[in-house]
């Protein structure tokens, strides 16, 4: 349901990261950024259902996921999010393609295409996921996450594995995308600057407490 | 060399590893990923054929298909013939110890996936029944069938228990490893040699497949 908001507003302890957030991301491009291990990561798994965390309130638009007293919270499976991780999920069994092609609502082996192309990974399609270069691995993650056509786009450290001009190319087709599908999309990374002027919001994390870079 | 009995050990293997592997593989789905209270003392139930002396699983399963038992009556009013000492006994009870077998390796092989591809796959809409049919089992395919060679060997070479619940009936029931036991005590040595070369042989290609199979990577 592209133009929906994400409300979030969770409470989680995890070992020794307490983690704690409430922000409203708007369509566009949300900045995290923040030191390593500081709970970027493991509030994108709190927002995409992988973690039931203590306390939750999250919802995109008018669908609320996470549990009513009653209810059992939306599992992620049916919450329509595109999140690339940030080591490698591909799967070892499949092409590229046939990775792309998992996220089940792509129309066409085109659109898979061309999201690859864009991502300088066309002539990938074929290829296992044991053949990729770091780099690769990473785009191919990426477009995988594109190809779901999702309502929420989550990247954790999307350009760690890239060089300057790749994450250039990477963070251009990134930009497109969310403006094209206007969906709120999440996106921690330790060099912001690729993205400085796409972004409608900077977060920052400091052991695990969220909060916006201009207040 | 007594061909006969080989080639019934064989078929008798083959349809216990069938059958054991639609039982052993069922379990070991079900029980993926979730927490289920009693679970080590369930683990145990099931495991213990795998521990138990072969007279202790042959009385057992005497005791629950036997002519007079409520399955060898059922069996016995449905089929017209009895459950024990009949080929169906021999398979049963070379099932005992395959399905444990199955159960064990394919549970190990379906827990070793990476969680990391789980979670990938449910982001991608997938449901549990598709994540295990598209990326469990595919990942983990090598170590259910280094399993079910396991348990094909296993279930070649059985003695006891299958000398309990199926007798020793040749042509009928005698496998190879019993009919090397009568050969022995009628000292036929000769064939009792033959068929233990013939089992050693088929137990050591056997286990090569199912160590090469679970050490192989996923590397294309």
């Amino acid at each position: 349901m592209p133009g929906d908001t994400l409300t979030v507003r969770v409470r989680h302890q995890r070992g020794r990261l307490a983690l704690e957030a409430s922000f409203k991301a708007p369509p566009g491009i949300t900045l995290i950024t923040g030191p390593s291990a500081s709970g970027k990561t493991t509030l994108f798994h709190v927002i995409s259902g992988l973690i039931s965390p203590d306390v939750e309130d999250i919802s995109l638009g008018d669908q609320r996921w996470s549990r009513l007293a009653t209810q059992r919270s939306v599992p992620t499976h049916i919450r329509n999010i595109g999140f690339a991780f940030q080591h490698s999920t591909l799967f070892p069994h499949r092409t590229v393609l046939q990775n792309c092609l998992a996220g089940q609502r792509i129309e066409s082996v085109a659109e898979i295409e061309k999201h690859l192309q864009a991502l300088k990974i066309g002539h990938l399609t074929q290829a296992y996921p044991a053949s990729l270069s770091g780099g690769e691995a990473a785009r191919a993650e990426i477009a995988r996450a594109l190809c779901r056509k999702p309502s929420l786009l989550i990247l954790d450290e999307p350009f760690a594995a890239l060089d300057a001009d790749l994450a250039e190319v990477v963070a251009r087709t990134i930009v497109e995308f969310v403006k094209e599908r206007q969906i709120p999309a999440l996106i921690s990374t330790h060099t912001p600057a690729v993205l400085t002027g796409a972004a409608v919001q900077h977060l920052m994390s400091s052991e695990g407490q969220f909060s916006s870079a201009e207040g | 060399m007594n061909v006969t009995a080989l080639l019934l050990s064989v078929q008798i293997a083959l349809t216990a590893t069938a059958l054991s592997a639609v039982v052993g593989f069922a379990l070991s789905a079900l029980m993926v990923g979730r927490r289920i209270p009693g679970r080590p003392f369930f683990d145990a139930v099931l495991t213990s054929p795998l521990a138990l002396p072969p007279t202790v699983l042959g009385y057992a399963l005497l005791v629950m298909l036997g002519r007079h038992s409520a399955i060898g009556t059922l069996w016995e009013r449905l089929t017209g013939s009895s459950l024990v000492f009949t080929r169906t006994g021999a398979v049963l009870a070379a099932c005992v110890t395959a399905i444990p077998l199955i159960w064990q390796t394919s549970r190990a092989a379906l827990e070793s996936v990476d969680q990391k591809y789980v979670d990938a796959a449910k982001t991608l809409g997938m449901t549990s029944t598709q994540i295990l049919a598209r990326v469990q089992l595919p990942l983990a395919v090598r170590g259910i069938v280094a399993g079910l060679v396991l348990a094909f060997a296993r279930a070649l070479g059985d003695f006891g228990v299958t000398l309990m619940v199926a007798g020793n009936i040749p042509g009928q029931t005698q496998t190879a490893s019993l009919a090397i036991y009568d050969a022995l005590l009628s000292g036929n040595d000769g064939e009792a040699f033959q068929l233990s070369i013939a089992l050693t042989v088929i137990a050591i290609i056997l286990m090569t497949v199912a160590t090469s199979l679970s050490s192989r990577n996923h590397a294309r």
